[in-house]
C-alpha cells in the first residue's frame, strides 16, 4: 500500500539570508521548481499543504494563488520545527487514503525575522534559548559517557563541509573546517561554541508527490523514489519529563517513532543508506546514531571515531549539511530533507553523491513534542 | 524574599522565608508532576490529580552557562545558568540557577529560592530559581 506513493518531484529557493526575496517570493520558486522536476502543471495537482511557522494567517492559500487559481483544495500545516515533515505527511496521508492522486507541499519560513523564542530569560514558560536545552542535553551525555567537545566539534565540522558541497545550503564554507576552527568560534551555552548549531536564516522547499503510476507517465525512465513509511508521535511519559518551558523531549520519542516507521517499511536499521535528522546542535546527531537503531546506546561515538557518517563513510548522515549548514528555516527544513534524499536515491546530488544509495530515512522533531520519520526508497 | 509570583498556579508564596512550587500528584498511582496538571500523564493511568506543595531541595541532573544569548546576530539577554533539579519525588524541574559558573557541578545539592523580575509599583514581581544548598551539602 504505502510503495504506491511516490516522490514526482523536488525543489529548493536556497536556504540564507536574502533580505531582497520575500518569504512567498521563495516558496513560490521553491514550488516552481519542484512542479518543473515533476514535469507538471499547477493543473495537474490535486492538493496543496503549506508549512511555515512565522507567516500570516491565510499565508497558505495566498502562496498557492501566486501559482494559479485552480479551486484546489488548500491547507496550512503548522509542527514547528516539525512543519515540513508533517506536511509531507499530510499530502501522503491524502494520496495512501485514496482522496488524491496528486499533491503539492511547500514549506517556506524566515526565521531571522521571527521573534526569539525566548524574549526573556525572565519569564517561567519561555525562557530559554534552544542552544541552552540542548546543551543540558549534551553536559549530561559528557557526564554520563565521556563525550568530548572534540567529538561533538568534528560533527559540527562534517557537516559545513557538506554544506560546501551543496549549492541549497546556508552555510557554504569556501575552505575546509576544521574541528579546530569550530571549537574556537565563541561560545554560546557551555560545550557549545557557535559553530556547533544551525544558523538562523529563511528559505523554501516543496515536493511534488503523488500516486506511483504518475511518475511513469510524467517521467518516463527516471528512478522513481517511493515512500516506505510515514510516522508522527507525540511524546509518551518518560521518567524525569519536563512539562513547563522549552524542552529537547524525551529521547524514547525518537526511538519510538523509528520503530514504527522500520515496521511500516518491514525494513530495519541495517537497511539505510543515508540519514536526514535535526542537528539543530551537534549533541543531537550524536543521540540519534543511537535513537535510531545503528549503534546500542552508549557507542555513538565509536562512529565518530570511525568517521562512518561523513559521505564516504558506511553509514552517511546529512550528506546536504544538516540543519548545521545546510541551514533551518524552519517550514521547509523537513522538506529539504526530503530533497536531499530525492536527489541522493536518484543519483542526482553531484559532488555529495553516495554511490548506490537505496533507502534514505528523514527525521525531525518539533518543540521537543513531535518526532516525524519518513523511510524513502528505489 | 518577599514579592509577588510571576505566575501564581506555579509559585507559593505565602510562607514568606520559603518559597513552594505548586505540583499535582496522581491520586491514583501516586506519581508527582510539576506544574500542577489535572490528569496524570501516563498512557496507562490518565487518573485524576490532586494539587500539593513539592519539595524544595534536590539534585542537579544537568546544567549549562550561556554567556552569549543571541537569536542570529541579536544579543537578547544578559549571560544566564539554567538547569534541571531532581526532587526527592521523582519530578524533575527546569529553570534558573543562580551562582558562580565555576562552581556548578551535576549531582550537586540545590535548594529553591526566588529571582526578582521587575518592579511593579512597589511590588517586586519574583520568579522560581535553584541555587547551590551549602546547608544541605554540609548535611
Amino acid at each position: 500500500m504505502s510503495d504506491e506513493v511516490a516522490v514526482l518531484g523536488v525543489g529548493m529557493h536556497r536556504f540564507g539570508i536574502f533580505p531582497n526575496v520575500r518569504a512567498e517570493e521563495m516558496a513560490r520558486i521553491a514550488a516552481e521548481e519542484a512542479l518543473k522536476d515533476a514535469n507538471m502543471s499547477f493543473r495537474d495537482i490535486d492538493a496543496v499543504y503549506v508549512g511555515f511557522i512565522g507567516g500570516s494567517m491565510m499565508g497558505a492559500p495566498k502562496v498557492a494563488k501566486e501559482l494559479g487559481l485552480t479551486g484546489v483544495p488548500v491547507q496550512h500545516i503548522e509542527n514547528a520545527s516539525a512543519t515540513g515533515s508533517t506536511t509531507f505527511r499530510e499530502a501522503y496521508l491524502g494520496i495512501s487514503g485514496g482522496h488524491y492522486k496528486t499533491a503539492l507541499c511547500i514549506g517556506f519560513d524566515k526565521m531571522e525575522e521571527m521573534p526569539p523564542v525566548i524574549g526573556s530569560v525572565h519569564s517561567v514558560e519561555s525562557t530559554l534559548l534552544p542552544a541552552a536545552f540542548f546543551a543540558m542535553w549534551a553536559k549530561r551525555r559528557m557526564y554520563d559517557y565521556g563525550t568530548t567537545p572534540q567529538q561533538l566539534a568534528w560533527i559540527a565540522a562534517k557537516n559545513w563541509n557538506n554544506g560546501a558541497l551543496n549549492p541549497y545550503a546556508h552555510r557554504q564554507p569556501d575552505h575546509t573546517i576544521s574541528i579546530d576552527e569550530v571549537l574556537h568560534s565563541y561560545m554560546v551555552a557551555e560545550p557549545f561554541t557557535a559553530m556547533m548549531g544551525a544558523p538562523v536564516g529563511g528559505g523554501a522547499a516543496a515536493a511534488v508527490i503523488g500516486r506511483k503510476e504518475l511518475a511513469g507517465k510524467y517521467t518516463p525512465g527516471r528512478k522513481v523514489v517511493t515512500v516506505a513509511a510515514s510516522a508522527l508521535q507525540s511524546e509518551t511519559y518518560q521518567p524525569g519529563h519536563v512539562f513547563l518551558g522549552p524542552v529537547i523531549g524525551p529521547s524514547q520519542m525518537t526511538a519510538d517513532t523509528a520503530k514504527e516507521a522500520y515496521e511500516q517499511a518491514g525494513i530495519g536499521p541495517e537497511d539505510v543508506d543515508i540519514v536526514e535528522v535535526h542537528d539543530a546542535w551537534a549533541i543531537e546527531e550524536l543521540e540519534y546514531y543511537e535513537l535510531l537503531g545503528f549503534v546500542p546506546r552508549g557507542e555513538g561515538e565509536r562512529l565518530i571515531d570511525e568517521e562512518a557518517t561523513t559521505i564516504h563513510g558506511r553509514l552517511p548522515f546529512n550528506t546536504d549539511g544538516g540543519l548545521i549548514a545546510r541551514g533551518h528555516p524552519g517550514g521547509p527544513t523537513g522538506l529539504a530533507q526530503i530533497h536531499e534524499i530525492t536527489l541522493q536515491l536518484r543519483g542526482e546530488a553531484g559532488p555529495r553523491q553516495v554511490e548506490g544509495a537505496k533507502v534514505g530515512l528523514a527525521h525531525m522533531v518539533g518543540a521537543g513534542s513531535v518526532c516525524c520519520v519518513h523511510l524513502l526508497k528505489v | 524574599m518577599a514579592g509577588i509570583p510571576i505566575e501564581s498556579w506555579i509559585i507559593d508564596l505565602a510562607d514568606l522565608q520559603q518559597p513552594r512550587l505548586i505540583g499535582g500528584r496522581c491520586t491514583a498511582c501516586g506519581e508527582y508532576y510539576f506544574p500542577m496538571r489535572h490528569h496524570c500523564a501516563k498512557a496507562e493511568c490518565l487518573a485524576p490529580c490532586e494539587e500539593v506543595r513539592l519539595s524544595t531541595r534536590g539534585v542537579l541532573y544537568t546544567w549549562t552557562y550561556v554567556p552569549n544569548p543571541r537569536w542570529g546576530k541579536a544579543q537578547v539577554d544578559k549571560p544566564y545558568l539554567v538547569g534541571q533539579v531532581d526532587l526527592p519525588e521523582g519530578t524533575r524541574i527546569q529553570g534558573i540557577l543562580e551562582g558562580d559558573p565555576q562552581k556548578i557541578e551535576i549531582g550537586m545539592q540545590m535548594r529553591l529560592a526566588t529571582t526578582p523580575i521587575e518592579q511593579k509599583g512597589e511590588d517586586t514581581v519574583v520568579s522560581y530559581c535553584f541555587v547551590p544548598d551549602e546547608e544541605g551539602a554540609a548535611s
